[in-house]
């Protein structure tokens, strides 16, 4: 009884946003993604380990010399990933058609372009 | 013990509905109403429902996103041509902006290419349809047709040396150019290819009655690129006239708003709002760093007077962008009125959005304050129906 009640008063006050799993449709195929809402970070599930360019990449980027080009409303994280990693674009779907860009890496892993525009606009960059 | 139970269950499972909720809108959440502010969201059974988040990417073409998305809705709301809603498709946003590029006036042309050489000269690159106007991108799809995305999506590079996958995706503007771009830089287009594929384009190109005369490869793609031919591509040949979908007609309604005061501005996005009949989604122009900066930041210097789009309009990197307005409500802990943005920066809060506002983490629409949104705002522009459609 007494772990049961504290299972429900951790899930009560435990942070909800936890690292997830989340598909999005690239490409006609699913591909599966670990979302830390926490870390705004969403990289591809096979980069579990954290070892892939993808989620190195994240240290280097920087908004510095985009100004210009973000004319238009261009994403800052699509355009980081284009002039700075020489990533590829792709474009995710989720079930609901929602949509969610990411830049593709060499080693083929992915990472979501709002988590570059994320950690390039962190203090100091 | 039991009520103790219960206090545990009801803190975990009813102290933050929104925490729990899934990818769906949080409909049934911040319902509060207030008098002026009350609550209403288009994408819960409204004419939002099914038009997705987009992500624009690296291509500046905010506008058409937004126009394609007011489009769709307006489609979803009043049917097709025929008032027929039985299917609902997403628009092509790029295939709109070339099309709208297409049907410019010269001088604005001009204007455009000087801005793509400007770019050239600093070693950047910039394709002639980013940046433009939604009201452009709004007539172009009520008088020629929307493209379906489908028709346009059915295109991929596969291997570079393939010579008709690479002209393919020519046609997709930016991307594909960088691909080419890429393939001359590493040499792996070899000039015998370069010269095959020079020819086969011509060809190609020829077949459709668009003749360039020039012999160079990398002419060949400047010409490509240069605007009019490949916006005339896009217009004509990549979605001929038998894919497209035609709608009822619609009055377009654009408002430059630097002249007016921000309480202004706001009067006119609670106006939008207060309609409560078929309501749309709002194109607004405004400042993106309200987003990020969060409150008190401004964008804008209204006191300066200058004529649309002139550069002296904006300050402290305002960041030019276009989104829509989906919703409105009042947010009892701050007692402020805010509006839903759906951005086209995808569907999480991944980005650095400021941490006071709501980013909605299933979709990563953002509720900001109406003050401060109407503080960055210096357009909107919308679809209103015929008098006889509206009801």
């Amino acid at each position: 009884m007494s772990a049961l009640l504290l299972f429900l008063l951790s899930a009560a006050f435990a942070e909800p946003p936890k690292p997830a799993q989340q598909k999005y449709r690239i490409h006609g195929q699913w591909v599966e993604f670990i979302r830390d809402e926490k870390r705004h970070l969403t990289l591809s599930a096979a980069c579990r380990k954290q070892k892939c360019l993808a989620y190195k990449a994240l240290a280097k980027s920087s908004l510095a010399g985009l100004d210009e080009k973000l004319e238009g409303g261009a994403q800052p994280g699509a355009v980081i990933c284009r002039q700075q990693f020489h990533g590829d674009l792709q474009v995710g779907q989720d079930e609901d058609g929602n949509e969610t860009g990411f830049c593709k890496f060499k080693d083929g892993s992915l990472v979501g372009t709002g988590s570059i525009s994320y950690y390039a606009s962190r203090p100091g960059k | 013990m039991t009520a103790l139970l219960f206090v545990g269950w009801a803190l975990a499972f009813h102290s933050s509905p929104s925490a729990w909720a899934g990818s769906r809108p949080s409909c049934a959440v911040g319902k509060q109403t207030h008098a002026g502010c009350e609550f209403t969201r288009l994408d819960c059974g409204g004419s939002m429902e099914k038009v997705p988040v987009p992500d624009q990417g690296d291509l500046g073409i905010c506008y058409s996103v937004a126009a394609t998305e007011v489009a769709k809705a307006f489609i979803d709301t009043y049917g097709d041509k025929d008032g027929d809603k039985s299917h609902s498709f997403s628009i092509s946003p790029l295939h709109s902006a070339y099309g709208s590029y297409a049907r410019l006036t010269e001088e604005r042309k001009t204007k455009s290419l000087a801005k793509v050489e400007t770019y050239k000269k600093a070693g950047k690159f910039r394709m002639p349809i980013e940046g433009g106007f939604s009201y452009d991108v709004l007539d172009y799809l009520l008088t020629q047709g929307a493209c379906p995305k489908s028709v346009m999506d059915d295109l991929e590079i596969a291997d570079p040396k393939n010579h008709q996958y690479l002209f393919q995706s020519l046609l997709d503007g930016l991307e594909a150019y960088s691909k080419i771009n890429k393939i001359a830089d590493t040499a792996n287009l070899q000039a015998e290819d370069k010269e095959k594929l020079a020819a086969w384009t011509k060809n190609c190109l020829s077949k459709q009655g668009i003749e360039i005369e020039t012999e160079s490869f990398q002419n060949l793609i400047n010409e490509l690129f240069r605007g009019d031919t490949l916006a005339k591509i896009h217009d004509d040949i990549r979605c001929p006239h038998e894919k497209r979908e035609y709608f009822k007609d619609a009055e377009i309604k654009h408002d430059w708003l630097m002249a007016r005061t921000p309480a202004e501005v706001k009067a006119m996005l609670h106006e939008h709002f207060n309609n409560k009949v078929k309501t749309q989604p709002l194109i607004i122009r405004y400042c993106s760093k309200i987003l990020t900066a969060g409150p008190g930041f401004q964008g804008l210097d209204r006191a300066a007077k200058a004529p649309e789009e002139d550069d002296k309009n904006y300050k402290n990197g305002c960041g030019g962008h276009a989104s829509i307005l989906i919703g409105r409500r009042y947010d009892p802990k701050s007692r402020k009125c805010q509006f839903l943005v759906q951005n086209s920066w995808g569907a999480t809060c991944d980005e650095p959005y400021s941490s006071k506002w709501t980013c909605e983490r299933a979709t990563g629409k953002v509720w900001v304050d109406a003050d401060e949104l109407a503080n960055n705002i210096y357009g909107t522009t919308k679809l209103v129906a015929n008098k006889k459609d509206s009801k």
